[in-house]
């Protein structure tokens, strides 16, 4: 059975590495949009232009390998490390038969993964 | 202005926004928001989506070496999580059908409030001897360390506690921000945690909490890339910078100073909405 411990110290690990991934992916990303787009003209959108998108066509343009798809990479990484901590302490808690808290981890969890699925 | 000096200009002010943010216990959000919106005009759906980012990033990089030093309560943080991701989902659900302008308005009272919290927080510890029932079910209380040893805490009003932080998830799905200074309200005055223990949970939870409305906001669009981007690099590094140099300057004149200036942005924000400058 893991110590309460150990569990924090996954959870400080998950978060470390997480957060790291995610902010070399955004500089990478904001690195690209520079160097092609740094030049042109900053044009203030103003227009609150709605653009739906499903979580599906976000993990598309992610991976598309651009400067925006870079940093839209990054946010992603950002997001799934927390859906990642709070999954793994479904696990812990579950390992720890603290069968209370592994529902709240679980249903916290899945609030999570409804958020960034959800389309209205 | 080209791109490049938008993005040079925007993340410098995103650092200064995170370093007194982290300086002052607050978090960018609230002062990163306001600079795009009011310096930079900026749609504030825009801002929202930028900000929640940052306070992501923020957030998470700091628990992880708040977690190594033993202050996070993980049982208190999940249990009013509950609370607070139902908020934030519905709050963020909601922001597409509501004026711009009641936004900003909402805002400048968060603004207010997280002034006066800023000036009126107490960091002596009371020591209670019993607890909540809640709490002895729930296993919440813990120990803290405290000058080479554990000392333990009783854990007091959880259902106010728990209402707080729905309140807390609802405004920051709505506005975007981390809402911290309502978080560590609750753990500090209905919770009656230590104080580093209810700043340290608080920052715990905020990254969840704000995780769930920057789903909702991704899937919407509000995140546009070319300003997430400056926003997020500027304010990461700006509060891990006024993380480190926290311990060497006085507190209480700088909260001063950014209650006031806070409580001027807000005015300034109340204004432009209501003449529609915004």
């Amino acid at each position: 059975m893991p110590s309460a411990q150990t569990m924090q110290e996954t959870i400080s690990l998950i978060l470390l590495i997480g957060t790291l991934l995610s902010l070399l992916l955004v500089l990478t990303g904001g690195g690209i949009y520079l160097y092609e787009y740094g030049g042109s003209p900053f044009m203030v959108p103003l227009q609150d232009n709605f653009h739906s998108m499903n979580f599906l066509g976000i993990l598309k343009s992610a991976f598309s390998f651009t400067a925006f798809g870079f940093i839209q990479l990054g946010v992603l990484t950002l997001i799934l490390t927390q859906v990642l901590r709070v999954g793994l302490l479904v696990w812990f808690y579950m390992r720890m038969q603290d069968y209370y808290f592994a529902l709240i981890s679980l249903l916290i969890t899945v609030v999570l993964i409804i958020s960034l699925i959800w389309q209205r | 202005m080209t791109i490049l000096s938008f993005s040079i200009v925007l993340m410098i002010f995103s650092f200064l926004a995170g370093l007194l943010g982290a300086l002052t216990g607050l978090g960018g959000g609230v002062i990163v928001i306001p600079v795009l919106v009011l310096l930079f005009k900026i749609n504030i759906h825009y801002a929202m989506g930028a900000s929640l980012i940052s306070v992501i990033a923020t957030s998470s990089g700091t628990s992880a070496a708040y977690l190594r030093e033993g202050y996070t309560n993980l049982r208190i943080g999940m249990f009013l999580e509950i609370a607070a991701v139902l908020g934030a989902f519905l709050g963020a659900s909601l922001i597409s059908y509501v004026s711009q302008s009641f936004l900003s308005i909402l805002f400048s009272f968060v603004l207010f409030i997280s002034a006066y919290l800023t000036m009126n927080r107490h960091e002596e510890t009371d020591s209670y001897q019993t607890s909540h029932p809640w709490a002895l079910v729930l296993q919440l209380n813990s120990q803290y360390p405290s000058k080479g040893k554990l000392i333990d805490y009783n854990v007091q009003n959880v259902p106010l506690a728990f209402f707080i932080m729905s309140i807390a998830g609802g405004l920051s799905g709505l506005l975007g921000i981390g809402s911290g200074a309502l978080k560590v309200l609750a753990m500090d005055q209905a919770l009656r945690l230590p104080y580093k223990v209810a700043t340290t949970t608080s920052n715990f939870m905020i990254g969840i909490t704000a995780a769930v409305s920057a789903g909702i906001y991704l899937n919407q669009g509000y995140i546009l890339p070319a300003i997430a981007f400056p926003v997020m690099i500027g304010v990461t590094f700006g509060s891990f910078f006024g993380a480190k140099i926290l311990t060497r300057i006085h507190n209480r004149a700088l909260r001063l100073i950014f209650s006031i200036a806070i409580c001027f942005v807000g005015f300034e924000m109340l204004y432009k909405a209501l003449t529609g400058g915004l």
